[in-house]
């Protein structure tokens, strides 16, 4: 292997590890703690790309990048507590909430992704980015937006971490993830949890949504590969461990950049498929999976 | 105003379509501490859940201090110092001892407080103390029992409802727990405590119940009632 | 509308409604409405298979539609790019899809729960990159187009209104209906049953539970292919979108709404669904809006789908008697 394709590797892989980490760290959030999957978590990046295109864009309200930014992550997080309500409180508490859930979260994708349609029209947008140029690293040049990119994403997941383990909101949700009744009887509104962990869910995917969107193209469909590879990472990491997740990510980012570079974009799924297939039938609860 | 602390009247109310607890009455006064026993899966944890908010009744009525509360969530009747520390599953696996019990006082009255509480705890608990930054997955059956009744002592308590403290437990540590509900108790705290073993609780309690068959068959004092004969009556014959 | 009765022994709905199939296109006028009837039914035998492995064997199965389009694909290649018979074509759409079945059921053999859900969307996912890689042979994004109709001696059989499509599908259907009943009323089907809701106990009994998983998948994939064949010829295309969320959606409604674990439920979903569906089809991204949205209210407001509502509604009319779920 040439030293060219290893540092391409490496600088595709943590992109696009970055991303995924960020999509597969909110399922599983809401996975843990709701004991729901969300199957409109693709939708809600694709919208928090194009709200966030809105705001900042010239021919939306033209406020520029920061304000299309923080626009879109608090747009999501209030669209995801109106997803909770909608589509996931009414059914607490029934036998088949799983099933029922992936099916209302399924048509509430479809109602985004045609609304998204119908509002932005089907030709692609794209985000500016947030710092220009490029410059070379390691004998390769690389644009400052992936680095960025590179190091944002472990840093948005370590406040994460954080906020999760040294917070008081954070501990009630790490509570209501271990032992929901033991919350109730210590006086959590668990209802409150379940809104709030929902709504950060969504602003974890507006922001994979505007990383993707700055890197590539903001279009209705851009949800639908990074959700199925979301998939793959929590499945791979296994759902119940959250760091589990974090490193999936990585991996499965960096085979796929292994892969589209020998074998092109219709070789990568399906050595990722026979991965996670090698994966589960070792180990069936994923490679860091609790459940 | 009723002179009584916590009143349960002719309360009725199960699972689904399952009912458990038939019409149940009962009172708690203040500084006093009942006793509920009775056989398996006739209603006791039942009864518990209902006044803390879990499940709803179906008819009769729980009141507090003289006002209703059966229709207040749990996170209300928590702030009211209603504190229910159920059977079982009571723990945060992944978290240590300290973060356990940090949590018990998440509500805001207790948080502010949950230094004082928690050395309170220690004090009644010195075992835990020494494994406070453990995770509590690692805690010995009785050091768990221990840590569930701590988090109860971490908030705001008026009222402490123990479910079958001692299930499973060595009689050293039956002992140990013993000691500490009492001195619990000796503040003046009111207590309902729930137990198969029928010579633990009548230690702690000043007034006993029998729950069977989702209903009060007999109400007593320890003194009054012959400890062989229940036991024989529900065990058929000796523990 | 065709009545669907889940008591056993009750056949006269059944055999009033099957009158009511053959007769049709003999009283109506409209060749659009016939349209409909075609795809209803066609829908009909994918939704009760679907109901198979996911609703009476549990298997929480979200590749099903991959297998469908599978069996369209293979059925419109082999035929257009290769020549060979429809028939043939839809022996290929079975084969292809049961192959897939199996492939797919390979990795959740001892998955559980939303496990099994995740793996088979992958899967379902890993046909369509497959397919539109392959775009030299399936029209990749634009899909698979001018697939020749299928002909019986000359005589093709697009003509007339489709009438041959319609008993075609009638065919199907009957075929489909009639296997499946059998598999889920046999000692097979009862074992499958205890399986989703008796785990433990099934397999204390001897119960295997990887080879009745791969069994069901497989048998749920036999007409659902051949189907998938015949509705490619019958459309002349078959097109990607058949793995989107927008078919997942529509069809798992009409197994729910429908009543899962009944075979006939599904059918009668899909008869309903199909006609609201198709109706909308020039409506564009506002067809998927407005489906979605009918689902997320039922859902709301009929919690247990709108055939138990009508079950209910009858009992109390005195018209159906109170079956309950199978």
């Amino acid at each position: 292997m040439e030293l060219l394709d290893l540092q391409t590797i490496l600088l595709s892989g943590l992109t696009l590890g970055s991303m995924y980490a960020l999509m597969a760290t909110g399922l599983s959030l809401v996975w843990g703690t709701l004991r729901v999957f969300n199957f409109a978590h693709g939708s809600l990046m694709m919208f928090g790309a194009y709200l966030a295109w809105t705001v900042c864009h010239s021919r939306g309200l033209g406020w520029g990048l920061s304000a299309g930014i923080v626009a879109s992550l608090v747009g999501l997080f209030a669209l995801g507590i109106l997803l909770y309500q909608i589509l996931v409180k009414p059914f607490m508490g029934r036998l088949n909430l799983v099933l029922i859930v992936v099916i209302t979260t399924l048509a509430g994708s479809i109602f985004i992704d045609n609304s998204s349609h119908l509002i932005w029209g089907p030709r692609m947008k794209r985000l500016p980015r947030l710092i220009g140029g490029e410059f070379h690293l390691l004998g390769t040049s690389i644009s400052a937006q992936e680095a960025l990119v590179i190091l944002l994403a472990p840093a948005i997941l370590i406040l994460l971490a954080l906020f999760l383990k040294r917070s008081k909101l954070g501990m009630a949700i790490r509570g209501v993830e271990q032992n929901r009744e033991a919350s109730l009887l210590i006086g959590v509104n668990v209802e409150w949890i379940y809104a709030f962990t929902f709504g950060l869910s969504a602003s974890l995917a507006a922001m994979a949504g505007i990383i993707l969107g700055s890197i590539r193209f903001i279009t209705p469909t851009m949800g639908g590969d990074p959700l199925t590879r979301a998939f793959i990472v929590v499945i791979l990491g296994g759902l119940g461990s959250l760091y589990g997740t974090m490193t999936a990510a990585y991996i499965v980012g960096l085979l796929e950049a292994t892969c589209m570079l020998y074998l092109g974009i219709y070789g990568t799924p399906p050595v990722l498929f026979l991965t996670m297939v090698l994966v589960l039938t070792f180990k069936p609860t994923g490679l860091f999976g609790t459940e | 105003m009723s002179p009584n602390l916590l009143e349960v009247n002719q309360l009725a109310t199960g699972y689904g379509e399952i009912q458990v607890l038939e019409g149940v009455s009962l009172h708690l006064k203040e500084g006093e501490r009942i006793g509920l026993f009775g056989p398996n899966g006739h209603g006791k944890t039942t009864l518990l859940r209902a006044i803390s908010g879990l499940i709803r009744p179906w008819r009769g009525s729980i009141s507090f201090k003289g006002s209703n509360i059966d229709q207040m969530t749990p996170r209300a009747i928590v702030d009211l110092g209603l504190i229910h520390v159920s059977q079982g599953n009571t723990l945060f696996p992944r978290m240590t001892v300290l973060e356990n019990l940090h949590f018990g006082a998440y509500p805001k009255k207790s948080w502010s407080r949950r230094s004082e509480s928690q050395k309170k705890v220690f004090d009644l608990f010195p075992r835990l103390a020494e494994r406070k930054n453990q995770r509590c997955s690692t805690l010995s059956g009785g050091e768990r029992q221990m840590l569930a009744i701590g988090i109860g002592l971490m908030a705001d308590l008026k009222v402490l409802m123990l479910d079958e403290p001692t299930l499973g437990l060595a009689p050293l540590m039956k002992e140990m727990l013993s000691e500490a509900i009492a001195r619990i108790t000796a503040e003046g705290i009111p207590l309902i405590l729930v137990e198969q073993d029928v010579e633990f609780m009548m230690e702690l309690t000043d007034r006993i119940y029998l729950l069977e068959g989702g209903r009060i068959a007999l109400e007593s004092t320890p003194d009054e009632v012959d400890e062989g004969e229940i036991l024989k009556m529900y065990f058929g014959g000796g523990d | 509308m065709p009545q669907a009765s889940p008591n056993k022994g009750k056949h006269l709905p059944l055999l009033v409604s099957l009158g009511v199939l053959v007769i049709f296109p003999f009283v109506n006028p409209s060749s659009y409405m016939q349209h409909l009837v075609i795809l209803a039914m066609l829908y009909g035998v994918l939704a009760s298979s679907w109901d198979l492995s996911m609703g009476y064997a549990g298997i929480f199965n979200f590749g099903h539609m991959a297998l469908f389009a599978l069996g369209g694909y293979a059925a419109g290649v082999s035929s257009l790019h290769f020549g060979l018979s429809p028939w043939l074509g839809i022996l290929f759409g079975a084969l292809a899809s049961v192959l897939g079945a199996v492939l797919v059921s390979l990795p959740v053999l001892r998955v559980k729960g939303i496990y099994v859900c995740l793996v088979t969307f992958a899967f379902g996912q890993l046909c369509l990159h497959l397919i539109l890689g392959q775009s030299k042979y399936t029209g990749g994004s634009n899909g698979l187009v001018m697939i020749p109709p299928i002909s019986m001696g000359g005589y093709a059989f697009n003509q007339h209104n489709n009438l041959p499509y319609y008993f075609l599908a009638l065919v199907l259907l009957v075929c489909s209906t009639y296997f499946l009943r059998r598999v889920v009323t046999s000692h097979f089907g009862v074992s499958i049953v205890a399986l989703r809701d008796f785990e433990d106990l099934a397999v204390s009994r001897g119960v295997a539970v990887a080879r009745q998983r791969l069994l069901t998948m497989a048998g749920s994939a036999v007409f659902t292919g051949a189907t998938g064949a015949v509705y490619a010829f019958y459309l002349s295309s078959v097109s990607p979108e058949l793995f989107g969320f927008g078919y997942l959606a529509t069809v798992l409604s009409m197994i729910l709404l429908g009543g899962s674990s009944t075979i006939y439920g599904p059918i009668m979903g899909a008869f309903v669904l199909t006609f609201i569906s198709e109706f909308m089809i020039s409506f564009g991204p506002w067809r998927f809006l407005i489906i979605a949205t009918v689902i997320i209210l039922v859902f709301l407001f009929y919690p247990d789908g709108i055939w138990a509502a009508v079950k209910t509604v009858g009992a109390r009319l005195g018209l159906t008697p109170k079956a309950e779920q199978q």
